[in-house]
């Protein structure tokens, strides 16, 4: 078994009276990927952001490649290991694709225009997208403009991907095309912690899904146990559900 | 008719060349408003609370009080205190001084349109926030403000005739010299109006073509 990189001890995050996250425990090991589900508001959005601290956890202990994240003296440094995927894509719309990708490497690893570039480069081509280089965001679908957004962030070498329900702003037919790319990152060895709607594609990629309800991890395990044998009846409750809205549509 | 083009060739030159006299008071007036509007902006959004209060004390005590006063404030006022300024330039200073409190308030209000998923995708990549203001938001709010800020342009040049109160030669002052010579108000304030209108109206048709393409995108 591999090295854990990620440990979350009793994470535990308020917005004021409102208690979100009420004591997660959780560890995600190097190379491994974690899907995270649960019914909406349940907090996971609040767990991602808390681990890069686009939100500062109000209690418990989170270590990050054998450092507790609220001690990382440098919060920038925290980041730049740690890359994030938005569910909304946040693409910079005055930069190209290219420029998107390159920024951050110019800027904050200090890397020269030449090599970004270069690699920038080959990363919109492993996410399928070498033609669209010079194209702006709002020239580019959903599908794209999320696979540039993925690029723009493994442009940073993360060691750990964070990806906040990428495919749900997207149109059911776009969503494909981003899941290869996400399933590619995932056979590559990336590390990684999603959190999805898509119970097939969690199924498929995960090698170990959690599921949260009401601020806490309910039920953890690898994927054939939560889908086929799940045991908490919220869990229960919970696929149910959603196997009943996909059937719908 | 005649009359009319006879007073144009006596009094247009004089009242055109404070035309020059407005324009410089308004370029000089719009640099010293955009240093002092992003200071104070910046002051607002830097967490350091007693910046943020100067700022704000600053932007209301500016909003809450006519300009007239304030410019006599600066050139009559400051004497008491042995501070003589030229007209030219206690209105530069005067001018800067408001119009740096409705810039901030413009340069607020783009910063704060700027999407916040741009700001936490761009520090969530590493940027500092000073770096993620230069090269992602500001850029962004830069469009965004451009109709009003073109608008505030239009307002400050307005605004610059208060200094014929303390006799600097713009426009005005020029006009109400002119016309207390020739008697013929109509005719030489109608020259006066044209001058403004050639300055202003292209300016505002500019910040309407912005504003309709904005709205198209
Ligand atoms: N910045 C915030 N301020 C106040 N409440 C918040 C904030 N962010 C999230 N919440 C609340 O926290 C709860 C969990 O939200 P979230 O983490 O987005 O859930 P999920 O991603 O599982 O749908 C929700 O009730 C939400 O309203
Ligand atoms: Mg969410």
């Amino acid at each position: 078994m591999s090295a854990p990189i990620l440990q979350l001890e009793g994470l535990q995050m308020a917005f004021g009276e409102l208690q979100v996250l009420r004591g997660v425990d959780l560890t995600v090991r190097e190379g491994e990927s974690v899907a995270i589900i649960g019914p909406s508001g349940s907090g996971k959005s609040t767990l991602l952001r808390c681990l890069n601290r686009l939100e500062t956890p109000t209690g418990g202990k989170v270590t990050f490649e054998g450092k507790p994240i609220t001690e990382s003296s440098n919060v920038n440094h925290l980041r730049m290991r740690m890359g994030m995927v938005f569910q909304h894509f946040n693409l910079f719309p005055h930069m190209t694709a290219l420029g998107n990708v390159i920024e951050a490497p110019i800027h904050v690893l200090k890397m020269s225009r030449a090599d970004a570039e270069a690699r920038g480069r080959d990363l919109l081509g492993k996410v399928g997208l070498l033609e669209k280089a010079g194209n702006y965001p709002r020239q580019l679908s959903g599908g794209q403009k999320q696979r540039v957004a993925i690029a723009r962030c493994l442009a940073m070498n993360p060691r750990l991907l964070l990806l906040d329900e990428i495919t749900s702003a997207l149109d059911p037919e776009l969503v494909g095309e981003v899941l290869d790319v996400v399933r590619d990152l995932a056979r590559q060895g990336m590390t990684m912690m999603l959190v999805t709607h898509e119970m097939r594609f969690a199924r498929e990629v995960a090698d170990r899904v959690v599921f949260m309800d009401g601020g806490v991890v309910v039920e953890a395990g690898p994927p054939e146990e939560i889908f086929t044998r799940p045991e908490s009846p919220r869990l229960q409750k919970f696929l149910k559900a959603v196997l009943e809205q996909v059937s719908e549509t | 008719m005649n009359d009319y083009l006879q007073l144009l060739q006596t009094y247009f030159p004089y009242i055109a060349k404070g035309a020059i006299v407005t324009l410089e008071l308004t370029v000089f007036s719009l640099i010293g408003s955009v240093v002092i509007g992003l200071l104070a902006t910046f002051a607002k959004m830097s967490g350091i609370r007693v910046l943020g209060y100067v700022a704000g004390i600053y932007i209301e005590l500016i909003r809450a009080t006519p300009a007239l006063l304030q410019l006599f404030i600066i050139y009559f006022g400051l004497t008491s205190f042995g501070i003589r300024l030229e007209p030219m330039a206690a209105a530069i200073i005067t001018l800067s001084l408001v119009g740096g409190a409705y810039a901030a308030e413009i340069f607020r209000a783009g910063i704060e349109a700027v999407d916040r998923g741009q700001f936490e995708a761009a520090r969530s990549l590493g940027m500092s926030t000073p770096l993620a203001m230069r090269r992602i938001i500001l850029p962004q709010a830069g469009v965004i403000i451009l109709p009003p800020f073109t608008n505030f342009i239009i307002s400050m040049i307005k605004d610059t005739s208060l200094a014929l109160t303390i006799s600097v030669p713009e426009i005005m002052y020029r006009s109400y010299d002119a016309s207390s010579q020739s008697y013929r108000s109509m005719a030489i304030y109608s020259m006066a109006a044209i001058l403004y209108l050639a300055i202003c109206l292209p300016l505002s048709r500019f910040a309407k073509r912005l504003e309709r393409r904005r709205a198209a995108q």
